[in-house]
Parts: C-alpha cells; sequence; structure tokens
C-alpha cells in the first residue's frame, strides 16, 4: 500500500477538462440515416457492440464513401458512463476521414493522449481505463466487420462485465498487465460478483482471471527469453526491430507530448535502413494533419529530436 | 442552492446536534475516569447521551449499550466475537445474514467463510423484502449468529424482524440487526422485540460519521475488538471515547426519535411526490412496494439510461443522489436488488436512488422532478435502447 492507494483522486473532479467537455457537450452522438448516408454518396454500415447488461453498450453509425472507402461521416448512440461519451466522442472525431484499416490502427495510447488536457496527465484515473479499451473494442469490431475480418467468438470470461477470453488476453500482452487489479482497470472484469477471479471464490467456471494471468505472463516470459528492454548498443548497430522500439520510445518521450499539446498527435508507418541513413515514415494525426508548419518548423524539431537523441543520420519523412 | 437527497449515506449536521456538541468541542475535555471536575464534567455529557439513547430506543437498564466509531466497527465486533466466541472453538459452524446487506456485514460474513464457518445468505423476495420463512430453511442449533438489517440501506426496504427474531429465540440463536437506516424512519422499541444486537449510527440521523453504537441484550456477551478497555464506559472498547460524537449522536437519536411520527410524515409525502412524479417517466420502474419501504427511500430504474451519466446528469444541476451500481464504487458483494427482486436484467446498471431527509422542502422536489425528466430525456436521445421503442 502507499499514498496513492489511500488517495481519493478517482472521482468526476479530477477528470482532466477535455473529458467533463466531451461529456457534456458531445459533437457527435445521435444516429445517421440511409439518406444523411446517400447525401454524402456513402453507404451506412451500423455497428452494435457492448451490453446494457454488463454496462456499456454502442452503435456506430459510419458513413463510409463509395469509391475512396473512408468513413465520411461518423455517429454514436450510447449506454454509459459520462467517461465512455467522452471517449465516444473522441473516436468518433478521429474516425473521419480514415479508412476502417486506418481507424482499426487507432491503439489505446492514441486514444488516451487526444483526451488529456496536459500531455504529462493521464486522462482518466487508473481504475477507468476500461473505458477506453471498451470504445476501441468497438472501433476494432466494426472496422473488421467492413474489411470482412472474421473473429472468432471467444468465450465469455466474466459475465458481469461481458468480458472475452482473447480480448483479455491481448490487454495482458499490450498493457503489459501483472495483477488482477490491473485486469478491472483496463477491462472491469473481477469488479462485480468476483467469482471469476478464481477458485477460491467458491464457483465453478471454465475459466478464472488468475490462471489467465499466470499462463499468459508465463508465456510472455518464455517468448522475451527474460528479456524485453531496449538493446543498450549504439543506434548503429542494432537491427531494424530494435531501431524501430529505439525510435517509438524517443517519440514517446520527447516529441509525442509535444504534439498532444497542440491536439495533434503521429504515428510512426515504417523504418527502412538506406545505405547510412535512416528513413523514419511518420503520418499526422488530429490537429497536425494539415497543418502548415507539420512539414516545416514541427518536421525539423521530430528530426532534430530524434538526430540529437538517436543518431544524426536520422531522416524523417512525412507521407 | 444543493439539493441534497443522498441521505442514506451521509446527512447534513442538524443545529440542535452541533448546539449539544459544542461545549464539548470547546471546553469539556476531561477523561471519563479522572477524578477532578474536568471529568465530572464529561461523565455528565456521557450520561445524558447515554439515558436519550435508552429511552429513545426503549432499552430496558439491564441491557448494554456500548459506544463504538459506527455502524461498521459495531458490525464487525458482533461478528469478530461470535468467531472467536463460536466457530473458532467449533462449538457452532453457521452463521445466516441477508443477500442484500451492508458492506461491512457482508464482508464480515465473507471471513467468516475464509476462516470455514458455513455462511448461509437470505434471499429477499421479489418485494426486495427477506421472508422470513426462509430463516427456517437454514437455521439449526449450531447456528452462531443470523444478521438481517432492519431497513435496505440502498431500497429502503423493511425486514420483518419480528418474525425472524421468533423463530430465533425458538432454536436460541443470537439475532444482530443493523438499524442504521431503520432509526428515524420507523418506529423501534427494543422492549420484547427479541433483538440481541442492534447497530447504530450517527451519518444517517444528521450528527457527524465517526460515532456510533451497539445495543447488546442482557444475557449476550461480546469480546471486544480494540483492546485497552477501563471498564464502565469503555467495558467494551478501548481507547478514550469520542465524546463530542457521543453527545452529538445522544441528541439526534433524541430528536429521531421524538419526532418520527409527525415528522416521517412529511418527509413520506415529499418522497410520495418524487416518486409519483417518476412513475409519470415512461420505461421507469420503482424497487420495493409503498408499503414495505422506509418513508425517506425511492429506489428506481430508467430503461436505457445509464446510472452514472443519470447522476451526473442530475449533479450538474445541484442534486445529489445516489446510485447501488456505479462502477467501480458500488457494493458488489451483496446481491444487487435488480438481480434479487428479478427484474429485468438490462437494468442492472440502470439503478438510482434518492433518499430524502427532514431539510428537503416541497419545492426541491419539483426542481428534482423537472431535472430528472429532462436528463433522462436528454440521455434517451442517444440511447441505443431507444431505437427499439
Amino acid at each position: 500500500m502507499s499514498k496513492s492507494d489511500i488517495s481519493m483522486r478517482e472521482c468526476w473532479e479530477e477528470y482532466p477538462f477535455k473529458i467533463q467537455m466531451l461529456a457534456e457537450k458531445p459533437k457527435n452522438n445521435g444516429i445517421l440515416t440511409e439518406e444523411d448516408a446517400e447525401k454524402l454518396n456513402s453507404e451506412l454500415s451500423v455497428f452494435d457492440y457492448g451490453s446494457e447488461r454488463t454496462g456499456a453498450r454502442i452503435v456506430l453509425y459510419w458513413a463510409i464513401d463509395r469509391e475512396e472507402g473512408r468513413v465520411t461521416a461518423c455517429r454514436y448512440t450510447l449506454f454509459g458512463s459520462p467517461a465512455h461519451r467522452a471517449a465516444a466522442d473522441m473516436a468518433a472525431l478521429l474516425c473521419r476521414n480514415k479508412t476502417p484499416e486506418e481507424i482499426s490502427k487507432i491503439d489505446y495510447k492514441t486514444l488516451e493522449y487526444f483526451l488529456r488536457d496536459r500531455p504529462d496527465r493521464p486522462a482518466l484515473p487508473d481504475s477507468k481505463r476500461y473505458v477506453v479499451t471498451f470504445v476501441l473494442e468497438a472501433l476494432s469490431v466494426a472496422s473488421n466487420m467492413v474489411m470482412g475480418v472474421e473473429r472468432e467468438e471467444s468465450p465469455v470470461v466474466c459475465k458481469c462485465s461481458g468480458t472475452r477470453l482473447d480480448d483479455l488476453k491481448r490487454y495482458i500482452r499490450e498493457f503489459g498487465i501483472k495483477s488482477i487489479g490491473e485486469i478491472g482497470d483496463y477491462t472491469s472484469a473481477g469488479r462485480f460478483c468476483k467469482m471469476c477471479i478464481s477458485a477460491s471464490y467458491g464457483k465453478e467456471r471454465e475459466y478464472y482471471l488468475d490462471e489467465i494471468l499466470d499462463s499468459v505472463r508465463k508465456e510472455m516470459q518464455e517468448e522475451s527469453g527474460g528479456d524485453s528492454a531496449v538493446s543498450d548498443k549504439p543506434f548503429r548497430e542494432m537491427d531494424i526491430e530494435e531501431k524501430k522500439r529505439a525510435i517509438e520510445i524517443a517519440i514517446d518521450q520527447y516529441i509525442r507530448a509535444m504534439l498532444v499539446m497542440d491536439g495533434g498527435d503521429m504515428e510512426i508507418l515504417d523504418v527502412k535502413e538506406n545505405g547510412n541513413n535512416t528513413d523514419i515514415y511518420i503520418r499526422y494525426l488530429g490537429a497536425c494533419s494539415g497543418c502548415a508548419s507539420a512539414s516545416t518548423g514541427t518536421l525539423f524539431a521530430i528530426e532534430g529530436i530524434l538526430k540529437q537523441k538517436l543518431d544524426p543520420d536520422i531522416r524523417v519523412l512525412p507521407l | 442552492m444543493d439539493i441534497y437527497l443522498d441521505n442514506n449515506r451521509m446527512t447534513r449536521v442538524d443545529e440542535q446536534v452541533l448546539s449539544a456538541m459544542r461545549p464539548v468541542l470547546e471546553g469539556e475535555y476531561g477523561d471519563l475516569f479522572a477524578l477532578h471536575s474536568a471529568g465530572a464534567k464529561s461523565r455528565k455529557v456521557y450520561h445524558e447521551a447515554l439515558d436519550k439513547v435508552y429511552a429513545s430506543l426503549h432499552a430496558s437498564s439491564d441491557d448494554t449499550i456500548v459506544f463504538t466509531s459506527g455502524g461498521a466497527e459495531s458490525n464487525s465486533m458482533v461478528f469478530q466475537s461470535t468467531y472467536l466466541h463460536y466457530i473458532l472453538t467449533g462449538r457452532k459452524n453457521n452463521v445466516i445474514v441477508g443477500e442484500r446487506e451492508s458492506l461491512s456485514v457482508m464482508k464480515a460474513a465473507k471471513f467468516l467463510e475464509s476462516q470455514g464457518c458455513r455462511v448461509n445468505y437470505l434471499p429477499v423476495n421479489s418485494d426486495g423484502v427477506v421472508e422470513s420463512e426462509r430463516v427456517l430453511d437454514y437455521i439449526t442449533p449450531r447456528t452462531a449468529l443470523v444478521s438481517v438489517s432492519m431497513v435496505d440501506g440502498e431500497s429502503g426496504a423493511i425486514n420483518p424482524i419480528e418474525e425472524i427474531a421468533k423463530i430465533c429465540a425458538d432454536f436460541d440463536v443470537p439475532l444482530h440487526c443493523d438499524a442504521t437506516h431503520a432509526i428515524g424512519k420507523i418506529d423501534i422499541d427494543l422492549q420484547d422485540s427479541g433483538i440481541d444486537f442492534l447497530t447504530i449510527s450517527a451519518e444517517t440521523l444528521h450528527a457527524p460519521a465517526g460515532t456510533g453504537a451497539l445495543y447488546i441484550r442482557k444475557g449476550r456477551e461480546l469480546i471486544p475488538l480494540i483492546h485497552g478497555e477501563r471498564g464502565g464506559a469503555e467495558i467494551l472498547r478501548g481507547g478514550p471515547l469520542n465524546l463530542a460524537g457521543i453527545a452529538g449522536l445522544g441528541k439526534a437519536v433524541e430528536l429521531a426519535s421524538d419526532a418520527l411520527s409527525f415528522e416521517m410524515e412529511d418527509v413520506r409525502e415529499l418522497r410520495d411526490s418524487l416518486e409519483e412524479s417518476i412513475s409519470g417517466i415512461d420505461g421507469s420502474m420503482v424497487f420495493v412496494p409503498w408499503a414495505m419501504r422506509s418513508p425517506n427511500t425511492l429506489l428506481c430504474a430508467f430503461e436505457g439510461v445509464d446510472s452514472e451519466s443519470l447522476l451526473y446528469e442530475l449533479n450538474r444541476d445541484s442534486i445529489q443522489a445516489y446510485s447501488p451500481s456505479v462502477n467501480p464504487y458500488g457494493n458488489w458483494d451483496s446481491k444487487s436488488i435488480v438481480k434479487a427482486v428479478d427484474a429485468d436484467r438490462n437494468l442492472r446498471f440502470s439503478t438510482i436512488g434518492f433518499a430524502l431527509s427532514r431539510f428537503n422542502t416541497e419545492e426541491e422536489m419539483e426542481k428534482t422532478a423537472e431535472s430528472i425528466k429532462r436528463a433522462v430525456e436528454y440521455l434517451r436521445s442517444f440511447s441505443p435502447s431507444e431505437e427499439k421503442r
């Protein structure tokens, strides 16, 4: 236990202004009709995710352009908390003008960053992280359906929160979850009747959270050979995978916060070795895309930082 | 101005209670066991408060009432003692508790369960009330304790304690009642009630939180939870007592029982007017029938409306209500009312409660009803389930 465990900083008054604003005045809620889509020369697709029984349900309405396949308009209806509403509204904003493939690549970090007021302060308390994963899961289910990617129906692990086995396994890997409490933070599984946590609660279940956590963590340890940190080799001597990881970390540490402060963000599309040079292909997101300084000042700043922190022969190429 | 409707959890301190506490806070600070005059002043305050609690609850002077730090401590004392007295020694092996008890009772029961004690949970019927006959399904001569709250703090359901007490008496099993939500709401007479242990807590009685009491019927014994007891006022609990809180609790209990009949009638009327407005909203449901509910409580649900969102909207209108189902802050150890009364499971995260007090007014109820209507309409304007309706 520590001071953070006994603090009470998890309630509404601690939410960032952005979340409060989006929760109180959402801009993208509501529905789209066939006629609305027709006006945009688009096809309407509707996706339903979640359930009232498990505390959150979202129905996404996407108007998808017939020629380019981009989402021209996005709306949603929602049963969920104010934080759900803020996350869903921001997600709807992010989906616009993207192809389903691009939408499926929106990750936790991106959506969460967009909900922050200050780059160094998380948007939501730890115990409410499941709000972001819920909205992302809905986006992923929707984009997969459009792209025709079929996913097998995975068994439900926690009946109260509706958490499924494959999602849980993925989250444990993605977020490096180490405890049952953290599973609750990211999925809200195990928070309610608690019977799914372990066999010691006395209800017979096919899956228990503690067993799943143990087995996935064991797998992860075996795969990484016990070492998942960035290599301490000089940047030039790293192989391409290690370079990618180092660049990703440098961007997170020194660059992303700067962009997010102005409502923007960036993602790395590819890293290529070109003779002596390392070329980093990036895409701007949010307010950065289309910003006049994206190809001048901002670009020089990003390149400058990476050159200074990693290697003088780095080139950054925005697409 | 704020409209406070969360009075089953915490209440505004009454001016008269504050007046009773002020002398202690400002000047009377002697130790209860000190022989000097400062001690005498404190003893006077203590005895006055004690007399008020005895009189208000109609407790016999053969019975014992000890002051504690609140409901949770009183409840824990009963359960821990039961464990040490009966379960640990192997003399008895079973405890029966209601399935919708307060968190401190549920956690204590879970603790006993983890220690190998068999715990039976008494189900509530479709009205949200414990059925007394169900006690017969579980009770045996080896049962160490039956614990049922007098009034459900979330739904306001009044449990049939008298009938349960009769069954317990037949089997000579002690009965514990958490009366935190009952005092000042319904009539309590401990003479011939058959109740062996009764929990009292100050925060629901317009007195400050942090003080409570435990009534112990003659012939029943408990073991102290907090050691350092010196006898007398501290017979079952070590450490100097919170005398200011005790003075407040004494006054609060007196006020609550003196004004019970006429004050609760007023509160009931206000609650009923709010209930009528809410029942008029399409897709709403009120839990626990009118006649079986404490006069200040209204627990309801609105289809397609999330509890936290509705609380948030009401809070923006300066209305403070409560919900038993806000993730992750609810009491998930006791059975949810939706499941317990077998209502539509989709309502599980749609419950919201309003607990009134004597400080609420008619005007406030009108404003609340309007706000609820507006908020429900707004939230349903983009609710997925609304499309089917």
